[in-house]
């Protein structure tokens, strides 16, 4: 019978075995694929973050990482008594997601082309131009594409698309579910559903009209696949000067949501570089956000979403399905 | 300064990224090893991840997180690749990884052959933890937030980690057992 102190000190020792070196080859090889990539811009990476820590355990962590990558390169069989390791440390937050990809993942994204967000591993990655349906979302639906989007994450609280080639090839649509508004306070931009708003569409339209970091439009009636919401746009308010701990001082966000787990885990927040067209809708008792996100000017965000648009006007939920 | 190469990576400068990612490329591969088990698919992951966080680059706000973001990039990769070549190698023969092995005696090649066996049958994610936390030497805690899971649900993966490869080793102990007498 093995003992799990037995498994442990044989994973410590049979892990510590094992090359450390990478052939050049493969170095050239990753530096011949950059040159046929291009940089996304930072508004496409928006992403939702995780909670937050402080900076000195950020600087712990980023520490104790380099410190294990660098002793990976010079000590051939590391062991955990061998390089500096970080037991008592924090990581960073906006870690990845490991959720499982789903089967249009493991079929769809190929390891030359990866596509997938960086904070999930569950996407479809390239699309061909037709009909698709997404695989984990909340509530299940199905969209048309032209040629040139990507689905660069599939999991249950959001869908996200992006194009990459046409006249809207800044476009980016996420659907998300399963959230809350979230409460940033006192430059903290932890993982808090904010007491007193509700999650209803109205009261989510009202939070964001409301929100003295945000320059808004009018909310308007809309129906989306039959269901009913309202739509606003908003951007960063210039004279916003809070911002969320894990990004730069100067770079003013406004947290806006919070996943709804118990307890939450993750946020969402916008920066001064990037429009929003919310879409919220009530689907069969459910909060639904259909977010269309572009350039900051609305000149060319209007462009981009007129493109993007068609995209979401083909959505078709399935609720129950 | 590294800060300066990523700054300067971050706004395109693809010679920058090249001298900023070089001295790191041989540790990055040797955690892709580790959880992939093999080289081939470890230098795909460690290409995949190079060529993301370039393309992603742009999304990361503080220049001197670099190396964690880096490192979650790795291990994002690792674990999607090898949730994909799962049922591929499934139902092959484990064969002994490449590259020196430290001398050990308490390690036998039955042992290495039985482990081999066991972490190859393990979800990626459970790989990864396991990696995390016995070659790069993170906590439970740790481990959750790099892989974005709740504290208690890492332990829990740690904990049946362990106890699958337990398990994994204790049934091959038995099949070798019966097929000694078999024979």
């Amino acid at each position: 019978m093995t003992t799990d102190r037995d498994i442990e000190r044989l994973l410590d020792r049979w892990l510590a075995e094992g090359p450390a070196q990478v052939s050049d080859r493969v170095f050239e090889s990753a530096v011949h694929r950059l040159q046929h990539e291009r940089q996304r811009p930072a508004w496409r990476l928006r992403a939702w973050r995780f909670r937050s820590m402080s900076s000195w355990k950020l600087a712990t962590a980023v520490a104790a990482i380099v410190a294990v990558m660098v002793g990976s390169v010079v000590v051939l069989a590391p062991r955990r008594d061998d390089i500096a390791t970080p037991r008592d440390t924090a990581v960073p937050s906006n870690p990845a997601v490991a959720s499982s990809p789903s089967p249009a993942a493991s079929a769809g994204v190929s390891s030359a082309s990866p596509t997938c967000n960086l904070n999930t591993t569950g996407c479809a990655g390239a699309l061909s131009a037709g009909l698709h349906n997404t695989v984990q979302f909340v509530i299940p639906f199905r969209f048309r594409v032209p040629d040139g989007w990507t689905n660069t994450a599939d999991i249950n609280r959001t869908y996200q698309l992006e194009s990459t080639t046409g006249p809207g090839a800044r476009s980016a649509i996420e659907v998300l579910g399963m959230v809350a508004i979230a409460d940033q306070r006192q430059g903290r931009c932890d993982a808090v559903a904010k007491a007193g708003v509700g999650q209803s569409v109205d009261d989510v339209i009202a939070y964001v009209r409301g929100h003295r970091g945000l320059v808004s439009t009018a909310p308007t009636p809309v129906t989306l696949d039959g269901f009913a919401g309202r739509q606003i746009e908003f951007s960063l308010n210039p004279t916003w000067g809070e911002w969320c701990p894990g990004f730069n001082p100067g770079d003013p966000k406004v947290l806006l949501l919070t996943d709804t787990g118990n307890p939450p885990q993750r946020t969402l927040s916008y920066g001064s570089d990037v429009r929003i067209r919310w879409t919220v809708l009530d689907v069969n008792g459910q909060t639904v956000i259909v977010e269309e996100a572009g350039p900051v000017d609305p000149a060319a965000f209007a462009a981009d979403v007129a493109y993007s648009h068609t995209v979401v006007q083909s959505i078709d939920f399935l609720p129950g399905s | 300064m590294d800060r300066d190469l990523v700054e300067a990576a971050g706004r395109g400068d693809r010679a920058a990224y090249v001298d900023l990612v070089r001295p790191r490329i041989d540790g990055l591969f040797a955690v892709a090893h580790r959880i992939l088990r093999d080289v081939d698919r470890a230098e795909d992951a460690l290409q995949d991840a190079l060529v993301i966080a370039w393309r992603d680059l742009r999304g990361l706000r503080d220049p001197d997180r670099f190396d964690a973001w880096l490192g979650r990039v790795l291990v994002n990769v690792c674990i999607a690749q090898a949730t994909r070549e799962r049922r591929r190698i499934a139902n092959l023969r484990a064969l002994p990884i490449d590259g020196p092995a430290a001398p050990d005696d308490l390690l036998s090649v039955a042992d290495r052959d039985q482990l081999e066996r066991g972490f190859r049958r393990l979800p990626p994610d459970q790989r990864a933890i396991l990696v995390l936390h016995h070659y790069a030497g993170y906590a439970p805690a740790e481990i959750a937030e790099i892989l974005g899971v709740p504290p208690g649900t890492a332990r829990s993966r740690l904990h049946n980690a362990h106890r699958a490869m337990r398990a994994a080793l204790d049934a091959d102990a038995r099949s070798h057992v019966l097929g000694g007498r078999l024979a």
